[in-house]
């Protein structure tokens, strides 16, 4: 059951996007999410989306995954869609519930909600085909200039490559204590929400328990076996540029300068 | 009291990686019976008690419970989970109220019972694992291992299931906690006449105390009956990466060097008159040794 809370998780497939450098990517989807704030167009949008389609079927990731993760957020986009529609002012469509509901209104919901599954998918599309190992091997050398602030990119990284290796082991633990209150008679189901919260608790504590038990054993692990980061230290699997990483990004950046100009230009704007 | 009808319990079902945990499983647990369950890890052991308190639903088939099929529409399932008590694995594990009494009072909260009746039964569940009653103002991460486990276990004593399955109740005790707890059990057992289902790895335990024992592999029930006899079939056991009691090991080894030693041996009780009778028999100065 709590598997289904799983989302963005890696999918491995023989494809050119996953064979690109962490690092490209990372850098693309970074400006992706900054090229999606620039777009008001509503055709553009939709011209965006073709193109996602077409990355998810070169990356071999099926697009069914991908509805399956956007379903799941569906709610708290509808949630906020609900509360802008009924707060912008403008020229009146029509009533609802005495509330004027305006054509600025739909049009900003229906632009936002277009945008964040633009968001959404660009995001889970860096997750599915980067493995967690590669990502934090990406994020430690991006993070690499911050040393002269004795910050050390090395500690961050083994930070997130443990919360990462770690999501689904906990989520079979909280699973393995979530049956064990249950049959002691726990009422997960419950229709109260007081029962109900009062229920999960019970699994919360021994979580946290076990979590910070596991913590300190791991450190001791660590430790014994003189794990430091940083100086000398050598990495398994070391990054490369390919031509495949150059093709990419030049693409990408004729992808954003087709996108900026359009939408510059107004010629395709549709007013809604 | 419990009746398992071809229940098949597939993981992921519907998906590319479904794999079947148990398969076509019929079985039949009587009142009052002290059942053994053996098996490699992932042979399925887990997965079939977790059917037998309705923590899992069958893929296909029914699962009975006193004649009740549990996941008959409008049957409501936490019924089954007071009447089948199920401890599982390091239940120490699953402790988080602020007092042992709390933490005890648990299920029996659940369950509805009244505050003036959980008292008694929190006294009778400590006196059965041997805990002492002062303890019950304390916090539960108190204590050291054992008794945490200890306490968890009382915790479900505290319910009176008619049913108890102990998933590897005793791993990581010492042997004098171990032995005395499914003592204990055993007690439970026959005094009060109640089914009490055993997950284990330990064969001497097995022999030991089970009157019934069921081997499971890959997911299915290869051998049933008394463990005396299901303990003669050494080869086939080994092959599901099985052993035999360790004691029954040193009488079949003097049987290969050419001693009359008998092939049923399992408790050390029963060792010790084996000895002797063969040293008996050796007092001609006679040599078995080839």
């Amino acid at each position: 059951m709590l598997n289904n809370m799983m989302v963005g998780q890696f999918f491995a497939a023989d494809s050119i996007i996953h064979k690109l450098d962490p690092r490209i990517k990372l850098l693309l989807t970074f400006v992706y999410t900054l090229l999606m704030f620039f777009i008001e167009s509503m055709f553009i949008f939709t011209f965006n989306i073709l193109a996602i389609i077409m990355v998810y079927k070169l990356a071999r990731v099926p697009l069914k995954i991908l509805i399956k993760s956007i379903k799941r957020m569906l709610p708290i986009l509808l949630i906020s869609a609900g509360i802008n529609i009924f707060l912008i002012q403008g020229e009146t469509v029509f009533k609802f519930l005495g509330i004027n509901i305006t054509k600025q209104g739909l049009c900003m919901v229906s632009t936002m909600i277009v945008r964040i599954i633009c968001l959404i998918s660009g995001m889970l599309l860096l997750l599915y085909t980067t493995s967690p190992a590669e990502l934090v091997a990406a994020i430690e050398k991006i993070l690499k200039p911050l040393k002269i602030f004795k910050v050390s990119p090395e500690e961050i990284a083994i930070m997130f490559s443990i919360a990462l290796h770690f999501v689904p082991v906990l989520l079979l633990e909280a699973e393995r204590i979530m049956n064990a209150q249950r049959a002691r008679g726990a009422k997960f189901d419950s229709k109260h929400l007081k029962e109900k919260l009062k229920a999960y608790i019970t699994i919360v504590i021994p979580l946290l328990i076990s979590t910070s038990n596991r913590a300190n054993d791991l450190a001791i692990a660590m430790e014994s076996r003189c794990y430091h980061g940083g100086e000398n230290r050598t990495r398994f699997k070391i990054l490369h540029y390919s031509a495949y990483d150059l093709y990419a990004l030049l693409i990408s950046l004729l992808y954003v300068l087709l996108l900026l100009i359009f939408n510059k230009l107004d010629f395709f704007k549709i007013v809604m | 009291m419990i009746q398992f009808h071809n229940v098949t319990y597939t993981y992921n079902f519907n998906t590319d990686t479904c794999k079947d945990a148990i398969k076509n499983i019929n079985l039949k647990i009587l009142p009052g019976e002290f059942l053994a369950i053996i098996g490699q890890t992932g042979s399925g052991k887990s997965t079939l008690v977790e059917h037998m308190n309705g923590l899992k639903k069958p893929t296909v088939g029914e699962v009975f419970v006193s004649g009740q099929d549990i996941w008959q529409k409008k049957f409501d399932i936490t019924k089954v989970r007071f009447k089948v008590g199920l401890v599982f694995q390091y239940p120490e594990h699953q402790m988080f109220e602020q007092d042992v009494f709390s933490e005890i009072a648990f299920g029996l909260r659940n369950n509805g019972i009244a505050e003036t009746k959980i008292e008694s039964l929190i006294f009778e569940a400590l006196d059965f694992v041997g805990l002492p009653h002062d303890i019950l103002n304390s916090s539960p991460f108190d204590f050291s291992g054992g008794q945490k486990r200890k306490i968890a276990i009382a915790s479900t004593i505290a319910m009176q299931p008619d049913v108890i399955i102990l998933d590897e109740p005793t791993a990581g005790l010492d042997p004098y906690s171990s032995e005395l707890l499914l003592k204990k059990f055993k007690d439970y057992n026959k005094n009060k006449g109640k089914t009490v289902i055993l997950v284990s790895h330990s064969m001497e335990e097995v022999v030991r105390f089970a009157d019934r024992v069921i081997v499971m592999h890959n997911g299915e029930i290869k051998m049933e009956g008394e463990p005396r006899k299901i303990f003669t079939k050494v080869e086939e056991l080994n092959e599901m990466g099985l052993d035999v009691p360790q004691i029954l090991k040193v009488f079949l080894e003097l049987r290969k060097l050419g001693f009359p030693a008998r092939a049923d041996i399992y408790t050390v009780e029963e060792a010790k008159q084996e000895f002797f009778r063969l040293k008996n028999l050796t007092k001609g100065g006679k040599s078995f040794v080839k």
